[in-house]
């Protein structure tokens, strides 16, 4: 009599490891990068080793380098974001929603949308100037395409089921707008921001590389031409840091925002 | 308050650009308090016409038009929508509060009016509960009591209970003849189940297919609250029988339908 025994044919796509398995990759990851530089393979202009960037990150926080930098740039990425999201928001908001808005303003926006924006800088620093105006508009357009693009299809494809049962309810324009439309749409337009986070960084260390006195992309930039390689790390990893605040907050406003979105 | 629906016809053009007609000179009166079902084959255009008489439709010929109204009362209509249609982001009680915030009623007499129909169709307890926490018979009594807070004069109902499996929709029909008999309104309910249609109704009206037309009319003669009784049963049957007779050649021929919608 043969036995045919019953095994999970799922396990191989069904296993799980502990959280440290990450965090002692990354350890391993550091420990050989370090091992590497000290045996002098590499020279430390091309390849500081991750304790030297430390401590030259450790100087400059403790010598105010790096909070002056980081304030301009945060106040630069942060104007330009919320600028450029609340325009995008609404822009997308009224595209989406009216067919007299949608005929007129689209063609625009999809004109507008393959350029690359920092191509625009010369051009802004001409009209606006070198100073934060023209570094603000420069980020605002940059969150603006995803933002409005995201908000409009989000809008589009609300389900109209839900637009009829707030129209049953005799619901005004304004109402079905506010408390339907735009909580439907919410999920996407937050897609959108994510996308457009990404964007910001991009273009702030872009702006500020071509034209700034202060800002990590120029702090960046100021030790790359002095092959102060790790300093120029440390920036680098301020920057990284930044990034990863940054879509920390936004699925933080995301959680909160869409509770409901499970 | 009587609901007239006057001579209406509806046709929709395809995408070949040929004429579809749906709904064929339909005739109808809903008369104070009363329970009126219609019944058939999908394709047969009952959500249709029910979407007409909601103003979410415009009918291609005649119209429908409530008459015997107070002077001066503009007529409201509560709809329960079969997929239930609840807003994601608002819990019970908010979703239940939508057509009421559309009607301007002060927020104190809101939660009176939404306690007093949460604790009629049996929610109490879930007033912050999300519609994705909630059982579909839940969710469609949250549609239940969204629709009757507002007090309308009219109650339409396409296929509530359609998307519920058959033990939760025997217990919900149930619960249905209760709550009709504390409010008596005037009710239109589209159904494609014949036999909850004899449980629910005063008449029940028989739609043809392609395009629909009222077939027959029949009058349930029974007590709404006797009709669970045995001794009802074989006149039951009967009826079901006789509706059955009527539209199975019509069913058959929906099932062979290869683009068959509502």
């Amino acid at each position: 009599m043969t036995e045919f025994k019953i095994t999970d044919k799922m396990h191989s796509w069904q296993k799980t490891y502990p959280a440290w398995v990450s965090v002692a990759s990354v350890i391993v990851l550091l420990v050989i990068w370090e091992l590497i530089c000290r045996s002098g393979v590499v020279s430390s202009l091309f390849l500081p080793s991750p304790t030297d960037i430390l401590s030259a990150l450790w100087l400059m926080l403790t010598g105010g380098e790096i909070s002056t930098s980081l304030a301009a740039s945060m106040y630069r990425i942060a104007l330009g974001f919320v600028l450029g999201s609340v325009i995008g928001l609404a822009v997308g908001l009224f595209t989406g929603t009216s067919a007299l808005i949608d005929r007129i303003g689209s063609p625009i926006v999809n004109a507008l949308y393959p350029i690359p924006k920092i191509a625009l800088l010369p051009l802004f620093i001409l009209w606006l100037g070198i100073g934060e105006l023209s570094k603000v508009t420069i980020i605002a357009l940059g969150v603006f395409f995803p933002v409005a693009m995201n908000t409009y299809s989000g809008v589009k494809n609300v389900d109209p089921l839900l637009i009829k049962v707030a129209v049953s309810f005799n619901a005004t324009r304004w109402m079905t707008l506010k408390k339907v439309v735009l909580p439907a749409a919410l999920p996407m337009i937050f897609a959108g921001l994510r996308l457009a986070a990404g964007t910001s960084l991009l273009l702030l260390v872009a702006a500020e590389m071509i034209a700034a006195q202060e800002g990590i992309g120029a702090l960046i930039l100021h030790y790359g031409d002095l092959m102060i390689t790790d300093r120029l790390m440390a920036g680098v990893i301020v920057l990284s840091l930044l990034g990863l605040v940054f879509n920390l907050l936004l699925q933080w406003a995301e959680n909160r925002a869409i509770p409901w979105n499970k | 308050m009587k609901l007239v629906i006057d001579n209406v016809s509806k046709s929709f053009v395809n995408r070949n650009g040929q004429t579809l007609p749906v709904l064929q000179d339909i005739n109808l009166t809903v008369n104070e308090e009363e329970f009126v079902a219609l019944v058939g084959p999908s394709g047969c255009g009952k959500s249709t016409l029910l979407n007409i008489v909601a103003g979410l439709l415009a009918p291609t010929g005649g119209s429908a038009y409530f008459t015997h109204l107070p002077d001066g009362h503009v007529p409201r209509t509560g709809i329960v929508f079969q997929e239930t249609g609840l807003f994601p982001w608002r819990s019970v009680h908010d979703n239940i509060a939508f057509g009421l915030e559309a009607m301007g009623v002060p927020k104190a007499e809101q939660k009176e009016r939404i306690a007093h129909y949460i604790s009629l169709v049996g929610l109490t307890g879930f007033e912050k509960a999300l519609p994705h926490h909630l059982s579909g018979g839940m969710r469609q009594r949250v549609g239940i009591a969204r629709a009757l807070v507002i007090n309308p004069d009219l109650l339409l109902m396409d296929e509530p209970f359609s998307a519920l499996d058959a033990q939760t929709r025997t217990i919900m029909q149930e619960e249905l003849v209760t709550l009709w008999d504390k409010t008596r309104l005037s009710t239109l309910y589209v159904t494609h189940n014949i036999q909850e249609a004899v449980m629910l109704a005063d008449r029940v009206v028989l739609l043809s297919r392609r395009p629909g037309k009222i077939n027959q009319i029949l009058t349930i003669a029974i007590p709404r609250a006797e009709r669970e009784q045995t001794k009802h049963a074989e006149q039951i049957a009967e009826y079901i029988r006789i509706i059955w007779e009527h539209i199975s050649k019509d069913a058959r021929a929906a099932l062979m339908e290869v683009d068959g919608h509502d």
